[in-house]
């Protein structure tokens, strides 16, 4: 048995000796000069180590198109990295929500400052540098948040299925049978926008809000699109005829070319301020706070008015004169307050409208 | 254990031995093999690579100085400040000024020039009106690193809903600003196909965000994913085996990311090692039929001789083994037959002396005279001389005679009345021959009479008395006596044979005492007597001898007080 034992370690130790030179042997062809190379899960240092005080974490509801600018401009113009998420504004409400307690988050971009309102309680207030500047009916009480554009509500029609003498012109014809089945809008639950209309709407009609919903959902036969997106879309395509959305939207579709054309209320409209706000916890809350004063600032309230076809909330740059229509008042903390109520009279009166449940 | 198993036997052993050296280094050496295989190709690929980012890279940078050459000739041409500074929109000089200096670049990029924010002279087809910010963007981008070149992302989301790099620069302190804009295409075109498909490459600004990508692994969410590593400070690193090369390109300020898939998928790199497994299963296979049919080859001799040597356990005396060879497993084999053949021998020896001691004992008896010859030659002499009136010699042989027949009989044991009747014709004769130097007295209660005992007890007791006790007494006197004794558990019949002769002497008694049966050679029948009774009766009976205070000896027998026969194969000798 020992011979037997050493015959089989002398030939293990042989085999390894035998690894061990190969390995060694066919080691040794140094790496190139250039750059240090990311290679097979071999780990680089990043091009930047980048500092804490140089980031700041965002999560907004705006499109690409919105957001995505102002952002790209805002590292350029300070040199903070920002890391951002975006998404529908109910998803990214909640995603704040959550992820307050763990401090990741500094900024919420975007929203109606309805939303906003309705979740005052996960924000910081900050009173932005250019504060004094900007309409007092559009600002927080405690500057909880902070506008950023406003956007009036208007009608949108298919300008290729309806004439112009056609066109809606009031709000009341929303509330009758005039384009009863025709009216693209989208889920108040999933859009900000439109639970807007209907309490501009509420306002303009002198309806109760029950009467005004009721009226409203059978105009539109039970049939409502998911996202305000869609809103235009569909007026577009001519699956429907008319439609009630943002301002901003609108242009933006014509200037693409859409077969969309705008009609001002003749009663005058809402015109409903979307914002920002530091978040609670915020990690980074010096740039937070940078990234305020900058989307009030003159660049980026310019951009918004030139490029982005939005209005701006600067009395200074741009004076209330600059509206020629009549401003239908919001009053932004009610509407927040019977915001939930109003969502379940909606979805009730939808399932009636469509024949799904009895009233 | 397997270990156990293993080491149970020698071909085992062999056999083990053999599928571990042949199958453990090709393993070994298979899967270095491959792993080193791997390693090389890898390494050289990566080299290739690398190189391949060098070249992409050169290309960009040499694209990029063109375009900083071209601004450098536009911002000194006389002709396009002065348009500049004068606010001329549309002066063919300026444009043939600007189509001469744009020639190299103007296939792949717009020129653009800008008084303000508006846009004044452009290599773009078509007159559309077009402007800019001044405070914000690419424009103010130039305008704070006045004279030097910036290299700006800038994304369109409403028009194109794309991103293109613009490379912008003040070129006058009155807003003016040359702005060359390189889109997607522009790329694609400059690249030319340098790059694979299966690559991919990442042009981004210093914060990451996208200004190009292309080929199938350089997509928005690689770069994303590398921009989330970077904010969360972990170390980039690239997809599992791809090579991914991040570079800065010059000093733009903008990084470039190239990506290639690794030399060896892991799909190859698993068959190969499934084709080394399947190989070594094949060698498996063949090793171990080797391994079994040299082990077996090399075990058998052992097995032969070890089975050789089971049977012999077996006291199988016959067995040989049949090994003709000339090396230690035939000494082995030759030494076992030898040493089996002496065992066999000795024993036919042993036997063969047992049977010659058997044919000696019979031929002894054989020898032996015919016992009927012996009688009746006593009577004819008892005849003769009752003939001759000779009356002792009569007395004489038929003494003799009787005594012969007692003796020879086959019986062992006797009863009393029979030894004594033995002993009285043994005495009379003894007394004749003596000259009636003595006399003899035999006192026996008669319940006794009929008491069992072994032969040849008494007579040698007083035989000793006889012949050494009375030797030269002229008086002499022999006495026998039995009684029962039956006390403390014993039941004894106690034989006494006294003497007044010489007395026994000292020595004697105590070799009777010790039992001690070398000193006893020349008193034969003293010492058998004790012998055969503490044989057959155990050491509390036998004989003990004393002197007599006056003078003579007393000899005492002890046996077990008995009247039955016990069983015993009588041989009939008569």
């Amino acid at each position: 048995m020992n011979h037997w034992g050493k015959y089989k370690a002398a030939a293990l130790l042989f085999s390894l000796a035998v690894c061990c030179a190969a390995i060694i042997g066919c080691e040794g062809t140094g790496g190139s000069t250039a750059p240090q190379p990311v290679t097979n899960s071999s780990l680089q240092e990043p091009a930047t180590q980048i500092p804490e005080s140089q980031k700041l974490i965002v999560y907004t509801s705006h499109k690409e198109e919105v957001y995505r600018p102002i952002i790209q401009e805002f590292e350029e113009e300070t040199g903070i990295l920002v890391d951002t998420h975006a998404g529908g504004t109910t998803e990214m409400l909640h995603l704040m929500a959550e992820s307050e307690a763990d401090a990741n988050v500094d900024v919420f971009f975007g929203g109606g400052v309805a939303s906003l309102e309705a979740y005052r309680e996960y924000l910081d207030p900050y009173s932005v540098s250019l504060k004094d500047s900007l309409d007092p009916s559009l600002t927080s009480t405690d500057d909880r948040w902070t506008p950023f554009t406003e956007l009036p509500l208007i009608f949108i029609y298919n300008n290729k299925l309806v004439n112009e003498e056609d066109a809606p012109k009031s709000w009341r014809e929303f509330l009758d049978d005039t384009w009863k089945g025709e009216i693209s809008f989208a889920d108040p639950e999933k859009s900000g926008t439109s639970f807007t209309i209907l309490e501009t709407l509420r306002d303009v009609s002198g309806l109760s809000l029950e009467e005004t919903i009721a009226a409203f959902c059978d105009a539109m036969d039970g049939d409502m699109s998911e996202g305000s997106g869609e809103v235009l879309q569909l007026v577009d395509s001519g699956e429907k005829l008319v439609g009630i959305t943002l301002e901003e939207s609108a242009l933006k579709e014509i200037a693409r070319g859409n077969d969309i054309s705008i009609v001002y209320p003749e009663e005058g409209t809402s015109v409903v301020p979307d914002g920002a706000a530091i978040v609670r916890n915020a990690p980074h809350r010096e740039n937070a706070e940078k990234f305020l004063d900058f989307i009030v600032g003159d660049a980026v309230q310019n951009y918004a008015v030139n490029t982005l076809s939005r209005r701006s909330v600067r009395q200074d740059l741009f004076p209330a004169s600059r509206y020629d229509f009549a401003i239908v008042p919001i009053n932004i903390q009610k509407a927040s307050a019977e915001e939930t109520k109003a969502l379940e009279l909606f979805h009730d009166r939808m399932g009636v409208a469509k024949g799904e449940a009895t009233p | 254990m397997i270990l156990r198993y293993i080491n149970a036997s020698y071909r085992r052993q062999l056999l083990t031995f053999f599928i571990l050296t042949s199958v453990v280094p090709f393993l070994l050496g298979g899967w270095l093999l491959v792993y080193l295989f791997r390693q090389n190709v890898t390494r050289t690929y990566e080299e290739k690579e690398l190189s391949m980012e060098q070249e992409v890279k050169a290309l960009l940078l040499h694209n990029f100085a063109q375009s900083e050459t071209t601004i450098d000739s536009i911002e000194e041409d006389p002709n396009i400040q002065k348009a500049l500074s004068r606010g001329s929109v549309r002066n063919p000089n300026v444009y043939a000024a600007l189509y001469r200096e744009t020639d190299a670049i103007r296939d792949n990029a717009t020129i653009d020039i800008y008084s303000g924010s508006v846009r004044v002279y452009s290599t773009q087809r078509g007159n559309a009106p077009k402007t800019l910010p001044l405070d914000m963007g690419i424009l103010k981008r130039a305008a704070d690193r006045q004279g030097s070149t910036v290299y700006s992302s800038q994304y369109d989301g409403i028009y194109t809903n794309s991103v293109v790099l613009q490379i912008a620069r003040k070129i006058n302190d009155n807003d003016g600003f040359v702005v060359i804009t390189v889109g997607q295409e522009n790329f694609d075109r400059a690249l030319n196909g340098l790059l694979g498909g299966e690559k991919g490459l990442i042009i981004a600004n210093r914060f990451w965000e996208p200004v190009y990508t292309t080929g199938s692994l350089g997509s928005d969410e690689t770069l994303q994913r590398l921009r989330s590593e970077i904010f969360h400070d972990e170390k980039m690193h690239g997809d599992e085996s791809q090579v991914t090369v991040a570079d800065a390109l010059g000093d733009t300020g903008l990084n470039l990311i190239y990506l290639a898939p690794p030399a060896l998928s892991d799909d190859i790199y698993r068959s190969m090692l499934r084709v080394l497994l399947f190989l070594s299963l094949i060698v498996s296979v063949f090793s171990i039929a080797l391994s079994g049919i040299v082990s077996n080859y090399l075990a058998k001799p052992l097995t032969v001789i070890s089975r050789a040597m089971q049977q012999l356990r077996h006291e199988n005396y016959s067995v040989r083994v049949d090994l003709p060879r000339d090396d230690e497993f035939g000494e082995l084999a030759a030494g076992f037959n030898k040493t089996a053949g002496r065992i066999a021998d000795n024993l036919d020896e042993r036997v063969r002396q047992q049977k010659k001691l058997n044919e000696t004992e019979i031929a002894m008896v054989q020898a032996q005279l015919n016992p009927h010859f012996l009688y009746n030659t006593l009577d004819t002499i008892k005849w003769v001389a009752k003939d001759h009136d000779v009356p002792e010699i009569a007395a004489l042989s038929s003494d003799l005679a009787a005594i012969l027949r007692r003796s020879i009989s086959g019986k062992a044991f006797v009863t009393l009345s029979d030894q004594l009747d033995l002993l009285d014709k043994y005495c009379a004769i003894q007394q004749f021959r003596f000259d009636d130097s003595f006399t003899y007295e035999f006192v026996v209660p008669e319940e006794l009479m009929d008491c069992v005992l072994p032969k040849l007890i008494i007579q040698p007791v007083v035989e000793n008395a006889i012949i050494h006790g009375l030797e030269g007494i002229e008086d002499g006197f022999l006495k026998l006596e039995a009684r029962h004794v039956e006390k403390d558990g014993q039941n004894d019949l106690i034989i006494r044979v006294t003497d007044n002769g010489h007395g026994i002497s000292d020595e004697m008694i105590d070799i009777l005492k010790r039992r001690d049966t070398k000193e006893l050679r020349g008193h034969l029948g003293f010492n058998n007597v004790n012998t055969i009774i503490r044989l057959y009766y155990g050491d509390a009976y036998g004989i003990e001898a004393a002197r007599l205070p006056d003078r003579g000896t007393s000899v005492t027998i002890t046996l077990p007080y008995s009247k039955e026969f016990p069983e015993e194969i009588t041989e009939d000798k008569t």
